[in-house]
């Protein structure tokens, strides 16, 4: 008999996109939902937050993810992390910007992403990405970051590394196919897991 | 009585995610094996009509879960179920993706529908394996003799 086809499976997951100031994140955010068509050039910085969402598709297995994208202010007044925290609630993934050419902004990683993790008590820490902005400007030889480190510091804090360039449409795909994967992945695992339970409950 | 029951007459009438392997009608089925997933993202929600909106008073309701953090549950009286009150509302364990399960008293409470709402949750993607909700019919179709009479 011939394999049934499918229906679609939709899957929706919230995605916290953070980082300094100016590092890029609108900029990476524009270019992902406009599919490359959106690069704003002049800086506007981002106030409070921009939500917006992306379908990611997963052909090989039948599904679709939605990606939820809060896109938040990076510029630090005093309490900043206090005062984004409530968009950070219920989040899937973090998704941690720095600039390349920018050491300062890569040192805050650490300190974004320990902000976000908080807000979910969990055994596991939230997954998420690193990602490495400007990477066009590598070219002109004045980033400061390179790849290993980036890579290293991702790996020691359970991210994975990519480097994009959003003025070159370079890479914006690829942190957010790589976040729905890993999504549809977790949710598979966890109904193997919800199914595996039979009976337990048994009251 | 389980009054959320599909066999005795429940319906699920709304919820928040679908995936049709594990549909949200398999809350009202009386198993526990079977459940309900959410497909990623809090608040999630799900309506069941009780067997008899005429009247019922609820006395305990019992809910079979995974990785719920915050469950509400609310009521709403008359065939609308526009609005809604809430009944309880409780913070369950960490349970790493075992089971969860947890029965509360509500000492009759009169609804026509429930809402379970999953708040937050302690993984990615609850699930509800079932929603028991045991009460007496109040209305009058109750065979009782004096429906009106049972109030706790
Ligand atoms: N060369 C280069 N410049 C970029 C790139 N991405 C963004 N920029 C520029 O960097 C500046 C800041 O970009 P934004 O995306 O607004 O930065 P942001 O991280 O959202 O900043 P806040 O909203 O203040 O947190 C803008 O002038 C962009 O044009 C890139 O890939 N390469
Ligand atoms: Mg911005």
């Amino acid at each position: 008999m011939e394999a049934q086809h499918k229906p679609l499976l939709m899957l929706r997951s919230k995605v916290v996109i953070v980082g300094d100031a100016y590092v890029g994140k609108t900029a990476i955010t524009q270019m992902l939902i406009s599919s490359g068509h959106n690069y704003p050039k002049n800086y506007l910085m981002t106030t409070d937050v921009d939500f917006s969402v992306k379908q990611i598709r997963l052909p090989e297995v039948n599904c679709c993810v939605e990606l939820f994208l809060f896109d938040c202010a990076g510029q630090g007044v005093f309490n900043k992390l206090d005062l984004n925290a409530v968009h950070w609630d219920n989040a899937s993934f973090v998704c941690v910007v720095f600039d390349v050419c920018n050491r300062e902004s890569f040192q805050s990683c650490g300190r974004w992403l320990q902000g976000v993790r908080a807000t979910r008590p969990t055994a596991a820490p939230m997954p998420g990405v690193l990602i490495g902005s400007k990477a066009d400007l590598r070219e002109g030889s004045r980033a400061v970051v390179d790849a290993q480190e980036g890579a290293r510091f991702a790996q020691e804090n359970g991210l994975a590394y990519f480097e994009v360039s959003a003025a070159m449409s370079s890479g914006v795909e690829a942190p957010f196919q790589h976040m729905a994967q890993q999504f549809h992945t977790m949710y598979e695992a966890s109904m193997r897991k919800a199914e595996g339970l039979a009976g337990v409950g048994g009251f | 009585m389980d009054l959320a029951l599909e066999v005795e007459g429940g319906s699920l009438v709304s919820a928040s995610s679908y995936d049709m392997r594990h549909p949200p009608e398999n809350i009202i089925d009386g198993k526990d094996s079977t459940f309900w997933s959410t497909t990623g993202g809090f608040p999630q929600e799900a309506i069941i009509k009780l067997k008899d909106t005429a009247g019922v008073s609820i006395q305990t309701i019992t809910t079979v879960t995974t990785n719920v953090r915050r469950l509400e549950i609310e009521k709403s009286q008359g065939p609308g179920a526009s609005r809604w009150e809430p009944v309880y509302s409780t913070v369950l364990d960490d349970t790493e993706g075992d089971i969860q399960l947890h029965s509360q008293s509500v000492r009759g409470v009169e609804s026509s529908h429930i809402k379970i709402k999953l708040t937050s949750g302690w993984g990615e993607h609850a699930s509800v394996h079932r929603v028991s909700v045991l009460g007496k019919l109040t209305g009058p179709v109750s065979t009782s003799g004096r429906p009106a009479a049972y109030r706790d």
